[in-house]
């Protein structure tokens, strides 16, 4: 109790500093060097979102949930449609071999009934079905269970289970959201009140606090992370610059630096090599190389 | 055995289908951290309204008992430093429906901006996930911009312009970010313009907010209330405190939902709000018998509902309709708009939250706890006026009742009572099988918490009325039969509390000690915890706690009259607390440097008083070598940790027995058990206040705003007009209304009560009202627009004003006025630019703000 009150302060305070005083290592000091942005859609596609597959040569995107489309980053043209589906979208993921993606249609009412569903779209079979087991599915059963992370609404509690137990992740309840699991399925960035903290999957507790950032992507060793800081009027985003840090939130450094556009929703490629991102500003998805230096 | 199964099956799916708990996300849109920070004055504006009408619609939701309602806020607080940004709240949102998909809903709370004279309220939906004309969304923004128009009586500009609600990129040319990414029926709602002057005193006055917040709260509940009540009808009225009447009401519903639906409805007199606790057997008037409905999507169905005995109505009733699914166990509330519109039930009532402890160890054990206008006197018999109106002939509402045979040894039982405002006074009951104990309440104001503690088993006794009586007062009325309060000093187990402008006043008797306790909960001030293994040093006022739900009360044990500070929870207490103590003077200002101590008794939260935590005040002061003298004044702060740091402040005053004021020229507050004032010459804003007597001597000279009350209540006073003998009847609890108006130059007045006397004498007495002085806790600014000079009205109390400053549009401070408070002031504005001005007045307690402006 008292290392997870100390954190909690300890996490705040450094919270705090961050928020004041922005303060960002020097690029030089960066163990990666990032590439120049290519552009892969055409302006005013609307495309958000991209998430890369395993093998790093397509991308999954979408249109602010108006459907789901994947983009073959060898050959841009055509982009393939899966659905065009209104609510269709949301966390689209690849699975882990890249021959199916995963997607939800949320709720809403279709032919005078209110659905929600899950869906799977096939690569190779071009097919749309329902998804609706689970998905915590691992593709082989006979490896580990694959955690999944999820709210406790009534507890307000963040909890993991494997299939066969639950534990709590979090320790007190509070309104926490956007969880992503680390590549090794040891951590989980959480989010609470606009900050991000990384919890141990086993449950220990919370280890560090990054700070402010939205839209997360864990790059493949666990190490880092890649996430985005928006500036808001009020009613729209009017800047916001990608970034990294360290997952233990030590350092931190701008990936981007550009007042004329708006980078989000960085997804870091499986490979380590590439991070895609959308710009807002003119509705295109970039993306930049990246080199372990 | 196949048709067992299908019908089980059935069943479950109907249950499952009809799962109706809702999960409403608000949002009180930006804080102080948004870029739209422009101009300070109209951001602050905004940031407050939205914050405040936020967690007024939360509260609102959270304590009506019939929706199963979970309120998520996107921000724990109003704090610069902890803004969350658009998409997160969008995200917090989406969190949720991740869990409960299509139960959650969103709403965005904000207020506008404009050119200055722009004004009305206006509702944008995001319709670009959705399918063209999503009929719910589209509903449900158009509900809230009807409700916010009618109820809120605003401008409808949404409508002005197009005939309705707009979709966000229609009009605004862009997708509203909070609402773009939301996997949910979501709306944002700008509430009126708060760079426009009168739309902002609009938005800055609570009872507007209030208002707001409840025309959303309806606008929830209609749209997505799982049936919605059309109409209702009522064929015969029922009457007050009449015995013969029968209640017809034809009520109309409609299936509002996408999926067929089928269920029993019926109809309820209750009161409102219902206690906390009702199990589903606790039922009472119903309007006849239980109806059955299947209805499709959008169909409607009438029902007559007739009752079959007389029905003897009471203020504070309503008509409830209440349904559950076919199955289902637990009645819901369907949606209930006629609470007020039926009988008139003021919604402004004092809301009486009561809490009784238990800690006998007996299982058998129960309470209840009622209320009832205090009866009026008649003038000459002084007695009970039955005659004079039957509202005020002590009516009672109905006992909440704690059910001995569920209640085990260590439960609490939460009580709610609903007194209309228009009750002056109320006495709320709490009766166990040894006695009971009575709390007065007065005067009425808004809400008043009383935790009540007692140390005797509370086993219920026979003829409690506990539900024999179909919707009349309990037997064994407590008009007559607890007439008189049982306040005596040294046995004392009641304590008063009176609620002012968000303050709670309270005086105690103890032996023959008397203490008044000033306890001040707004603001409430916090920041992160900054450490946790507190020690006493890093322990003071600049890096204190976080608050959460906790109370604070002081009660006594009967026999030996210890004092206890008690604090309950809701949610378990930790094990230490800390204490500090700080010496004050009459206004309330540090004296003497904090003392503080950490106290390493544990607190068992399985004690028999379940989740009360309590410290003996003498032994705290005694371990911090304090001792206390008559005329002490000391702020005592207590932080507990459950889990979060919680911390209350309560002020002790030590009271003197007696208190001679002879020769000397008053200025403030004076206590004490028995004051004597001789020979006096009263300047100006004097208050006297005594729990014993009062005696003014002939030859005493007063003059100025003179008040002078004992604080309890008087039940009669009688008058002594140079030869003659006037009596008095007491209607308003001490409050000298037939003082107001009676003329003599030589008067002596006589005020008697059961426990104390008090004599005053004055030849130039101006009593003021002390109710009104309480309740005037606002100022005025005139003339406005002003030209040259400004004045300021306080009707409040001056000793309380800590500074008042003026600043101008962009919060630069312009004057800054921090002592000589007198109640009407003058400013000198000559020299400001003309523009618009913001005048605050920050107290003790809180800040007051008004605007004005300079042509």
């Amino acid at each position: 109790m008292k290392s997870i009150l100390f954190l909690t302060a300890l996490c705040t305070a450094t919270n705090m500093l961050f928020a004041q005083n922005e303060k960002f290592l020097d690029p030089s000091t960066c163990p990666f060097q990032f590439g120049a942005p290519t552009t892969i859609t055409k302006k005013g596609d609307s495309f958000n979102h991209p998430r890369i597959s395993p093998d790093g040569t397509k991308v999954i995107v979408t249109k602010t949930y108006t459907g789901v489309y994947v983009i073959d980053l060898k050959n841009t043209t055509p982009v393939q449609t899966i659905t065009t589906e209104h609510m269709a979208g949301f966390d689209a993921k690849w699975s882990k071999d890249g021959s199916e993606i995963r997607f939800k249609e949320c709720a809403k009412q279709k032919n005078g009934k209110t659905t929600k569903e899950l869906l799977k779209y096939n690569i190779m079979s071009k097919l749309v079905s329902n998804d609706n087991i689970s998905y915590s599915k691992t593709d082989n059963t006979s490896k580990p269970r694959e955690i999944t992370v999820s709210l406790n609404i009534k507890r307000s509690m963040v909890e993991a289970s494997d299939g066969t137990r639950t534990w709590d992740i979090t320790k007190t309840p509070k309104v926490y959201y956007s969880y992503v699991i680390s590549p090794d399925q040891s951590k989980v960035l959480i989010h609470e009140n606009g900050k991000m903290y990384v919890y141990a999957m086993d449950g220990s507790g919370m280890l560090c606090c990054l700070g402010n950032g939205h839209g997360q992507s864990w790059s493949p060793d666990g190490r880092y992370l890649v996430y985005f800081l928006g500036v808001s009027d009020g009613n729209v985003i009017i800047d916001s610059d990608i970034y990294i840090c360290s997952s233990d939130g030590s350092k931190r450094w701008k990936m981007t630096n550009t007042p004329d556009k708006i980078e989000m929703w960085p997804n870091w490629s499986p490979q380590g090599d590439m991070i895609i991102y959308d710009e807002d500003k003119s509705e295109t998805i970039e993306f930049v190389r990246v080199i372990q230096k | 055995m196949k048709k067992t199964v299908f019908l089980t099956g059935l069943i479950l799916f109907i249950i499952s289908s009809n799962a109706q708990d809702k999960i409403i996300v608000i949002d009180p849109g930006h804080n102080m951290d948004n870029t739209t920070t422009l101009q300070p004055i109209r951001t602050f504006c905004e940031v407050q309204t939205n914050w405040e009408v936020a967690n007024k619609l939360k509260s609102i939701i959270e304590t009506n008992f019939y929706l199963d309602w979970l309120v998520v806020l996107t921000r724990p607080d109003n704090n610069t430093g902890s803004n969350v940004l658009e998409y997160d709240r969008a995200a917090i949102a989406n969190a949720y429906e991740d869990q409960a998909p299509g139960q959650v809903y969103f709403l965005s709370i904000h207020c506008n901006g404009g050119n200055g004279s722009a004004t009305g309220t206006e509702t944008f939906y995001c319709n670009q996930k959705f399918n063209t004309n999503n009929t719910l969304l589209v509903k449900y923004a158009q509900k809230v911009q009807d409700n916010m128009v009618d109820q809120g009586n605003w401008a409808d500009r949404s409508g002005n312009r197009n005939g309705g609600v707009e979709e966000d990129n229609t009009y605004l040319g862009f997708h509203l970010a909070v609402l773009k990414t939301l996997k949910m029926p979501g709306c944002l709602n700008e509430i009126g313009f708060a760079d426009n002057v009168d739309d902002m005193l609009k938005l800055e006055n609570d009872g507007w907010r209030s208002k707001f917040a409840f025309a959303y709260f309806e606008a929830l509940q209609e749209t997505f209330g799982d049936l919605n009540v059309l109409s209702y009808s009522i064929i015969n009225l029922p009457c007050f405190a009449s015995s013969s009447n029968y209640c017809k009401i034809s009520v109309t519903v409609k299936n509002i939902t996408t999926q067929s639906i089928s269920g029993d409805i019926r109809t309820m007199l209750r009161h409102f709000p219902m206690k906390s606790y009702e199990t589903p057997t606790s039922d009472f008037c119903q309007l006849g018998t239980n109806k059955s409905y299947f209805l499709t999507p959008n169909q409607e169905q009438t029902f007559i509902f007739d009752s079959n005995i007389p029905i003897t109505m009471e203020t504070g009733m309503a008509l409830c309709i209440e349904s559950k699914p076919w199955g289902k166990f637990d009645w819901n509330k369907v949606h209930m708009p006629s609470h007020r519109d039926l009988l008139k039930v003021p919604l402004n009532g004092a809301l009486i939250k009561g809490v009784i402890y238990n800690n006998a160890l007996s299982p058998l054990q129960g309470a209840e706890m009622w209320s009832y206008q205090k009866p009026r006197l008649n003038s000459s018999s002084n007695k009970v006026d039955n005659e004079s109106s039957n509202e005020i002939s002590g009516l009672s509402f109905y006992p909440d009742f704690y059910d001995p045979t569920t209640c085990l040894s260590d439960k609490s039982g939460k009580y709610e009572l609903l007194i209309p405002v228009d009750w002056n006074e109320a006495v709320v009951s709490v009766r166990n099988y040894m006695n009971f104990n009575e709390v007065l309440v007065s005067p009425i104001t808004d809400v008043n918490f009383i935790h009540y503690y007692t140390t005797s088993p509370i086993i219920i006794g026979t003829g409690s009325g506990s539900g024999s009586v179909p919707c009349g007062p309990p037997q064994g009325s407590p008009g007559t039969t607890f007439s008189n309060p049982k306040i005596t000093n040294g046995s004392l187990k009641t304590f008063e509390g009176i609620t002012i402008n968000g303050e709670r006043d309270l005086a105690f008797v103890c032996k023959d000690k008397i203490f008044r306790l000033g306890v001040f909960p707004l603001p409430i001030h916090y920041s992160e915890i900054s450490h946790y293994d507190c020690t006493p040093s890093v322990f003071n006022t600049t890096t204190f706690y976080k608050i959460v739900d906790c109370s604070l009360g002081i009660y006594t044990k009967e026999e030996n009259c210890h004092w206890l500070l008690g604090w309950t929870c809701d949610i378990n207490c930790y094990f230490k607390y800390f204490v500090s103590l700080i010496k004050c003077n009459n206004n309330l200002e540090y004296t003497s440097d904090e003392k503080v101590k950490w106290f390493e008794e544990r607190i068992d939260i399985d004690n028999p008083y379940n989740k009360i935590g309590d410290i003996d005040i003498e032994k705290v002061f005694a371990q911090m070598n304090v001792v206390l003298h008559e005329g002490d004044i000391y702020r005592l702060k207590l932080a507990v940790l459950d889990p979060d740091w919680t911390e209350r402040s309560i002020y002790f005053y030590v009271l003197s027995e007696n208190e001679l004021l002879e020769n000397k020229t008053l200025l403030g507050k004076y206590y004490s058990a028995n004051i004597t004032m001789k020979d006096e010459s009263v300047s100006s804003n004097v208050s006297i206040i005594a729990s014993n007597e009062i005696s003014i001597l002939p030859n005493t000279t007063i003059g100025g705003t003179f008040e002078a009350y004992i604080d309890k209540n008087i039940l009669q006073y009688s008058c002594t007009n140079q030869s003659s003998v006037k009596s008095f009847n007491d209607y308003n609890n001490g409050e000298n209304d037939d003082l107001l108006n009676y003329s003599s130059d030589i008067m002596t007045l006589k005020f008697i009560n059961e426990h104390r006397t008090v004599t005053t004498f004055s030849n130039t007495c101006s009593c003021e009202n002390k109710k009104n002085a309480y309740q005037n806790d606002n100022f005025e600014i005139f003339p406005n627009p002003a030209t040259s000079t400004i004045n300021l009205k306080y009707s409040g109390d001056i000793s309380q004003i800590l500074s008042i400053e003026i600043l101008n549009s962009t919060g630069t401070l312009m004057l800054k006025k921090t002592d000589g408070f007198s109640n009407q002031q003058q400013f000198n504005a000559e020299h400001f630019s003309p523009g618009v001005y913001c005048v605050r007045l920050v107290k003790t307690s809180k800040a007051i703000s008004k605007v004005f402006i300079k042509n």
